[in-house]
């Protein structure tokens, strides 16, 4: 009695198996025809993640796509984990990634880019760039860039600047930030944009780089000060925040945030989910409570034009860091 | 008192009906993610977060708060009864709980353990109804110099852990320290150790780490005794399994101190619950009377720590709705929902959104109610996972660790490691080297170097920011002390032996110093 029951079990997960695989591959010219697995290389709670399940979130809620994306997070090696697992996906429509900068810069950092290269997964949108500000304590004494940079002039090395780790946007913008105002800081790598901020509050460091939503509602409460923002125009969302290029200093950077999924797909399947993504940043919601709730740029660019900005980027993150000494 | 007002006006926000129910439901779900090895309160959190999606902002706050401290009180569960430690706070749990459950005792130390978090949950509310904006300010006088004298404290006390021979714990910690290094170097950005594996970028997790140390190594020493289909025959009456009179005698200063000890190192950005019961463990260990007992199912090792996860998750909260930063994974993605609600969590959430920080804060009182309520009615349920023979237990141990390794990085690089920790693990126990110490330096070794490597750079190589402030001054004292107590002991005993010949070898015996 028992036995014939774990019998009957079986055959039923047997035949679950078989129909699945069947289901593959036989609706492969309906795609997608089962749910996605969105890959954010990156723990729950950070930016990435959180864009991932706006994203997620979004799909489900206007239809884009008929089948759900289901968040998964392979975190680890600063994104290379997670983007490593993609890369082995060669042909598999069902895997698509977030990215951001470090897929850009952690090959190249590591020395790893014959094995792990952005070329080896298929781009497929660029949804927005993230703003970087220069953000002081509110009672610090530079109420201003100009103030800043002449107490870096005055005492070269001293003033303790936060970011991320060497090698990352935050450091390397500081360097072309310092190289072009010609002063130098003593910059302290931090392991997140949270623990930046802390430091920064509790008084440990001078002055640090933000993303806007971290430092737009710092900023309304008035424990900190922005002094400027890396962009050459003022941004929509704070047009009181001047920027470093009206400070004489013309530095400009953004972090790009888009989208891969799993190389050597059909060209017709990409452009399936080309098409959902620029469907993705028309509507509404994603414009309400992503690009304006984080004071970000929106900028749509298809698989073409993001393949082309992306070598564009390499190619830049590649000489800065060799002229940081980070790349021999 | 406008406090008192406004938790009423909380109240009758959170005991409607709806926010009741997902109340209840956010600690059920927290209970058992946090009874699920691998999977952890952030990742639950996560994964329960669509659910939330049109709902009204303060209901789902409820409900995924609920689940972060439910967890809490879920970790000691597998803790106890399989020695895998559910989430990576109820390590210590596993240590001392385990031991207890062999002799026939898991559910007083589940009882204590429910207890002990109830009171420490509910008062780590209390303060944070009252005081969270002094504490977030004290919060933030900690920077790079303070966390490394924590750290450095930390690792210092808790290499006595081992409980025997604390030449052998020492050892055990360097070992961690080193397996610590393996991975990205955060100052630098660049890879150490990694022998050209890009899995190991990330470095060694310590949650495979500790279920290969705790749970493999145990199935591994099982295996060598006979294997009789024989199960344990213990009364599963509700007043056979609770908690006597002397084990609350013997635990209640405990959880007073996990409690404190729990709030002060939780409220702390990066520290968390996980730092917070280490850290009463430790403290548990100084002041007790029979430390010798810690490692054999001392009770206040399982009281202690299970009081500070939970005061520590109350805690984490302070800084998330006073200053709008996220102290743990968990809470920065609680910040993350927020967003997605269309909130602005920072220093002005509190006057912008009062029925939602002041109904959360609410809602906190009840789901500990709840839970406690829960997780004693449970107890003899839990308990009498304890009567599967042990041909099915251990094997039901080897999944729990296997799904759990994969599942907490959805990587299976890390069963891997997992499973080379077991071994590792088996060997050390016949040997009578102690895992816990390992497990530690792999928890605190990276955040210690980086703190250390932060504080030097920000003073420019002055060894003087460690002497530079009252916080930092008191933490360095006390770790110098306890370093350097044991090594007079050990010098003043060598000198003792010399003048007696034949005596014992020195070396022994200094691990309660």
């Amino acid at each position: 009695m028992k036995k014939s029951r774990f019998l009957v079990a079986g055959l039923t997960l047997v035949a679950l198996f078989i129909g699945m695989f069947a289901g593959g591959v036989l609706a492969k010219s309906d795609y997608p025809s089962r749910p996605i697995e969105f890959v954010v290389p990156f723990n729950p709670g950070g930016g990435s993640d959180n864009m991932a399940r706006m994203i997620a979130a979004i799909y489900d809620k206007e239809r884009i796509l008929p089948q759900p994306l289901v968040v998964v997070n392979k975190a680890g090696g600063s994104g290379s984990v997670g983007m490593s697992y993609v890369q082995t996906k060669n042909g598999d429509p069902y895997v698509i990634m977030t990215a951001v900068p470090q897929v850009l810069t952690v090959p190249l950092t590591t020395g790893s880019t014959d094995v792990l290269h952005w070329t080896k997964l298929t781009p497929i949108a660029l949804l927005a760039l993230d703003e970087f500000m220069l953000v002081v304590r509110y009672d610090s004494p530079y109420q201003n860039v100009k103030e800043l940079v002449n107490a870096a002039k005055a005492a070269p090395k001293t003033i303790k600047f936060g970011g991320s780790e060497v090698g990352s946007e935050d450091s390397i913008l500081t360097d072309i930030f310092a190289q072009k105002a010609g002063v130098q800081f003593n910059y302290i790598p931090f392991k997140s944009g949270g623990e930046v901020m802390t430091a920064l509050l509790g008084g440990h460091l001078d002055v640090v780089w933000a993303n806007p939503n971290e430092a737009m509602s710092q900023m309304e409460a008035k424990k900190v000060r922005v002094l400027a923002v890396a962009n050459r125009e003022r941004l929509k969302g704070a047009p009181n925040i001047p920027t470093l290029k009206e400070n004489g200093i013309d530095v400009h950077w953004q972090m790009l945030r888009g989208i891969f999924a799993a190389p050597g797909i059909k060209d017709a399947e990409r452009k399936v989910l080309e098409k959902a993504m620029k469907k993705l940043t028309d509507s509404p919601t994603w414009k309400k409570d992503f690009i304006e709730a984080n004071f970000l740029t929106p900028k749509y660019m298809d698989s073409k034009a993001y393949a082309q900005f992306l070598k564009d980027k390499e190619a830049e993150y590649k000489a800065i860091l060799k002229n940081l000494g980070v790349l021999k | 008192m406008e406090v008192f007002h406004n938790l009423l006006m909380g109240f009758s926000i959170a005991i409607t009906p709806l926010n009741l129910l997902f109340a209840l439901f956010g600690v059920l779900a927290g209970t058992i993610i946090g009874a699920l090895p691998g999977i952890g309160p952030p990742t639950g959190v996560a994964i329960l977060m669509p659910l939330t999606f049109g709902m009204n902002p303060t209901t789902a706050m409820i409900m995924l708060a609920g689940i972060y401290y439910g967890a809490m009180y879920g970790g000691t569960i597998t803790s106890v009864l399989i020695n895998v430690p559910g989430e990576s706070s109820s390590v210590m749990t596993a240590v001392e709980g385990y031991q207890m459950a062999l002799k026939g005792r898991a559910g007083v130390a589940l009882g204590i353990a429910t207890i002990g978090s109830f009171v420490a949950g509910t008062f780590g509310v209390i303060l944070l109804t009252l005081i969270s904006p002094i504490l977030a300010e004290f919060a933030l006088k900690f920077g790079p110099p303070q966390y490394f004298a924590l750290m450095f404290l930390g690792l210092v006390t808790l290499t006595s852990l081992s409980g025997g021979n604390s030449v052998k714990g020492f050892m055990m910690t360097l070992i961690g320290l080193l397996l610590a290094m393996v991975g990205m170097d955060s100052i630098t950005g660049r890879p150490r150790f990694i022998m050209g594996n890009l899995q190991l970028l990330n470095g060694f997790d310590f949650l495979p780490a500790a279920m290969g140390l705790f749970g493999i190594s145990e199935v591994l020493v099982t295996m060598e005794g006979p294997m009789k289909m024989e199960m344990q025959k213990a009364s599963l009456k509700f007043k056979d399994v609770w908690p006597k009179a002397a084990d609350w005698a013997a635990s209640k200063w405990a959880i007073v101190r996990g409690t404190v000890v729990g709030f002060a190192i939780g409220i702390l950005p990066g520290a968390g619950a996980t730092l917070a019961s280490f850290g009463s463990y430790a403290v548990e260990k100084k002041f007790s009377k029979h430390p010798e007992e810690f490692g054999h199912g001392a009770i206040e090792g399982v009281a202690g720590p299970e009081s500070a996860n939970n005061s520590a998750s109350a805690a984490a909260m302070v800084p998330l709705l006073t200053l709008g930063i996220p102290s743990s994974a968990t809470t920065a993605i609680l910040m993350g929902a927020m967003m997605m609600y269309g909130l602005r969590p920072g220093p002005l959430l509190f006057d912008t959104n009062p029925d939602l920080v002041w109904g959360l804060i609410a809602s906190m009182y009840i789901g500990n109610v709840i839970l406690v309520i829960m997780n004693i009615g449970m107890i003899p349920a839990f308990v009498s996972v304890l009567r599967t023979p042990i041909s099915i237990l251990m094997p039901l141990i080897v999944v729990f660790t296997l799904v759990g390794s994969y599942s907490a990085n959805n990587n299976l690089f890390d069963v891997w490691v997992m499973l080379g920790f077991g071994i590792a693990g088996y060997f050390m126990r016949k040997f009578g080297y102690p895992p816990a110490p390992i497990v530690l330096a792999l928890v605190l070794g990276s955040n210690t170097e980086r703190t250390l490597r932060q504080s030097l750079m920000m003073s420019r190589g002055s060894l003087g920011i460690f002497f530079s402030e009252p916080i930092v001054v008191t933490l360095m004292t006390v770790t110098l002390v306890i370093l350097i107590a044991p090594v007079i002991g050990m010098v003043m005993k060598y000198a003792r032996n010399r003048r007696t010949p034949g005596g014992a070898q020195a070396g022994g015996g200094t691990g309660e110093a």
